[in-house]
């Protein structure tokens, strides 16, 4: 389908706002406009921002040329191409594995400096916010592989808007539980809000994984493992979300792994629907419904996460292996 | 006085999302508040339909519905 163009006759005054319709996504490209200071209360900067329907600012764009007031500008933005992209190169023989396993879309190593305030997405562009008091970046532990544990992600919150359209899809993550204790979100993408619902990743009060995926009609489905990961060791655990047809959902079937081991392979009714896709914000460590809007988070993980990676296809549970592995060495 | 032309950067797959908006806005250099007072004309958005949903298959190979206006004031 060919590029759109969406003209605007007449003046407006700002802020000027369009909202996207459902059922549809579009690469805004370019964003052209004559932006009048006549009676501009002060300089500014013209900006464009993108918004997420639970009214979060996503995108902001300014223009860094400020214009004065009784100044008129014609401004266009456009969409950076980067001719010189190269796929990003990993700076560990884990991430060596991470990156060669395709489709991966993000990848928080969750080593940043304790005080960044952000968590850098490796390998995309998704760069999480820290909530909280997130410990970053600490010493390796004598018993974890060449990356690092986040310490202290008990209660708190590592969130980011994120992008997955595949329909299907992979997460991984390493965990290693405090003093026994299981209980606690691991990972949380579920606004509770029309497409805002993807999945969910807790772990039952007795250990085991249990995984909520949701369907584009918004409707949730879970499968658990059986294996326990509350012993205080790390585990990469990993589900994995696959379909005949991704489109409609047939054939779906979501797989838990546990240190690169099929734990549980359940069929899955979708219901003639595919797996959610979403831009909503991906949440670690906690539950955090209505994002944005809780800053407490509930159903915190109590223990460590590191290595945190989603893909956009269904991984192999040789290359789930592989990563296990890699991760070991 | 003549409009000043500018150009001003947007990320690399912003992607817009369903219900989700696109905003012009004039904003204090300094303080990031909202300027009033300033009037926007000839505005005119360019997208590339993703058809992401059921059955899509990526980036332009499929139609879709156009933006449509929500909050003009003309």
């Amino acid at each position: 389908m060919a590029d759109q163009q969406i003209l605007v006759t007449g003046t407006s005054a700002t802020p000027l706002t369009y909202t996207v319709p459902n059922a549809i996504e579009a690469a805004l490209l370019c964003v052209n406009a004559t932006i009048d200071g006549t009676a501009a209360s002060g300089a500014f900067y013209a900006t464009v921002e993108i918004v997420s329907d639970g009214g979060v600012v996503v995108a902001r764009c300014p223009c860094f040329t400020s214009v004065a007031v009784g100044g008129t500008a014609e401004i266009s933005w456009f969409r950076l191409r980067d001719t010189t992209a190269t796929t990003p190169t990993p700076t560990t023989p884990y991430a060596t594995v991470v990156f060669g396993s395709g489709g991966l879309q993000l990848y928080w190593k969750l080593d940043d400096a304790p005080a960044s305030g952000t968590t850098k997405d490796s390998y995309g562009i998704n760069d999480g916010t820290v909530y909280g008091t997130v410990t970053q970046g600490q010493p390796k532990l004598a018993d974890v592989f060449s990356a690092q544990y986040v310490a202290g992600m008990s209660g708190k919150k590592v969130a980011a808007p994120m992008s997955q359209a595949s329909q299907l899809m992979t997460c991984l993550v390493w965990v290693k539980t405090t003093n026994n204790v299981s209980t606690g979100t691991v990972a949380w993408a579920d606004t509770s809000a029309p497409n805002g619902r993807w999945f969910t990743i807790q772990l039952a009060a007795t250990g085991q994984i249990f995984v909520t995926i949701y369907t584009t009609a918004a409707f949730g489905i879970g499968f658990n493992g059986a294996i326990s990961v509350n012993d205080g060791l790390k585990h990469c655990i990993a589900f994995t979300y696959g379909a005949t047809n991704p489109g409609n959902g047939t054939g779906a079937v979501g797989s838990i792994y546990v240190d690169g081991a099929l734990d549980t392979a359940t069929p899955l009714a979708m219901g003639g629907n595919g797996l959610a896709f979403t831009n909503q914000s991906i949440v670690i460590g906690a539950k955090w419904r209505n994002a944005f809007d809780d800053p407490a988070g509930v159903q915190q993980f109590v223990g460590t996460l590191d290595e945190f990676a989603i893909f956009n296809t269904t991984l192999t549970a040789a290359q789930i292996q592989a990563i296990n592995i890699a991760g070991r060495v | 006085m003549a409009a000043q032309p500018l150009i001003a950067p947007l990320p690399i797959d912003l992607v817009l999302a369903s219900g989700y908006s696109i905003r012009v806005v004039a904003l204090d250099p300094t303080t990031g508040a909202t300027i009033s007072g300033v009037r926007v004309t000839d505005v005119a958005f360019q997208v590339r339909p993703l058809n992401l949903g059921p059955g899509g298959t990526g980036e332009g190979e499929a139609p879709s519905p156009l933006l449509v206006p929500t909050d003009e004031t003309q």
